[in-house]
């Protein structure tokens, strides 16, 4: 996905008559895509939220792109008050922020939230999001690739050490996250907008990251992955944040 | 060479948390107490049979099952839950972790109380 090809997709929401119908349509691919045993946590989490009198609230991450694994968990963006969630599901990860916070964040370059706004299925909405949305299509503020690479930089230091244990479990876990992060800051440099974790493979492969692509895919999808596959795993992360870099120029 | 047991790997792993939690490192140490954790708990559901398969939540689950079951004295479900979150505030947003309140050395107690559990079931 390319950056002009997702801002216009913003464009071509943020009217209010648009952002309607991308309600409507958001209803209708919850249904859809929401697996049936997770339909009452579903239930739950936005029955919660407008007790709460949230303003708004987004099913995000894998479920929202029909890609999710048997690692992903039930994200969302919550735009209100705290909602408690401790009695529920472990799958749930409800990342909650105010309106001002909700703004602040799109101009600081997380990536997260405006993923959440371009990719996520909207619940509910009573407005901030649309006006979110807007100032993403007027402001277009680009994610901060080097906000990510500094993220990236820390988690592959550990993933190198969790390796180094000897504990294939936590080195894979700890592989995933710092090649998925190392992913989305080279993917972000040369303006490309990343998708959910399963969608990462394919787009190192489309700029030609095949090396990286195969690690990523790898250890989201096989159970149990060698610990020396893994220490080669943790160098490809090295690179992709090397090019991270100046990938501009190379893209 | 044979892989390490699940609950040597456990008690490992809290041996290189506690000098950060000693430094209020707070990145370090929830990063080392979160799979110190997850590994002690993998070894008591290993040991009883329980599949604890890849996800987080699944560990997280299986924790409140041995708990309920009186296999574990304490349910270790919602520690499990913390240090994950806090995990991925720090390394996936960059932020301060949430500790909901809790010292560090609270939650190191709780983690080494589970690498014990661990330690006093036979591996399979």
């Amino acid at each position: 996905m390319r950056a002009q090809d997702i801002l216009l997709g913003l464009d071509a929401h943020h009217t209010p008559e648009a952002w309607t119908h991308r309600l409507q349509r958001d209803a209708g691919e919850i249904a859809r895509r929401l697996p049936p045993e997770l339909l009452e946590l579903h239930g739950v989490v936005v029955g919660r939220a407008r007790d709460a009198a949230a303003h708004a609230l987004i099913l995000s991450g894998s479920t929202a792109r029909s890609r999710r694994t048997a690692i992903s968990d039930l994200d969302y963006h919550l735009i209100g008050p705290q909602i408690f969630t401790r009695d529920l599901s472990s799958q749930l990860d409800l990342h909650t922020l105010t309106p001002t916070e909700l703004d602040a964040h799109i101009l600081a370059g997380d990536d997260f939230v405006q993923w959440s706004l371009r990719f996520g299925l909207v619940v509910f909405d009573d407005g901030h999001l649309r006006r979110a949305a807007a100032l993403i299509a007027n402001r277009r503020p680009w994610p901060d690739a080097d906000r990510k690479r500094q993220h990236a930089a820390r988690s592959v230091n550990l993933a190198r050490r969790m390796v180094a244990s000897g504990d294939e479990d936590a080195a894979l876990e700890q592989t995933r996250t710092a090649l998925s992060l190392a992913a989305r800051a080279r993917l972000l440099r040369a303006g490309v907008f990343p998708g959910a974790r399963d969608e990462l493979p394919q787009q190192l492969a489309d700029l030609g990251l095949l090396a990286a692509g195969a690690a990523l895919g790898s250890t989201i999808h096989d159970n149990a992955v060698p610990l020396a596959d893994l220490a080669l795993a943790v160098d490809l992360c090295d690179v992709l944040i090397s090019t991270a870099y100046d990938a501009a120029s190379i893209a | 060479m044979a892989p390490r047991s699940k609950a040597l790997l456990a008690r490992e792993h809290l041996d290189r948390a506690l000098p950060a939690v000693a430094a209020e490192d707070h990145a370090e140490a929830v990063a080392w107490l979160f799979v110190s954790l997850e590994a002690a708990i993998v070894a008591v559901a290993d040991a009883h049979g329980l599949d604890t398969g890849r996800s987080h939540w699944r560990k997280a689950e299986v924790a409140a099952e041995l708990h309920a079951t009186g296999v574990l004295p304490t349910d270790y479900a919602d520690t499990l839950k913390l240090l994950n979150e806090a995990r991925k505030a720090v390394f996936y947003e960059g932020e301060d972790p949430d500790l909901g309140g809790q010292s560090l050395k609270d939650i190191a107690s709780t983690v080494e109380s589970a690498v014990e559990q661990a330690e006093q079931v036979p591996a399979r």
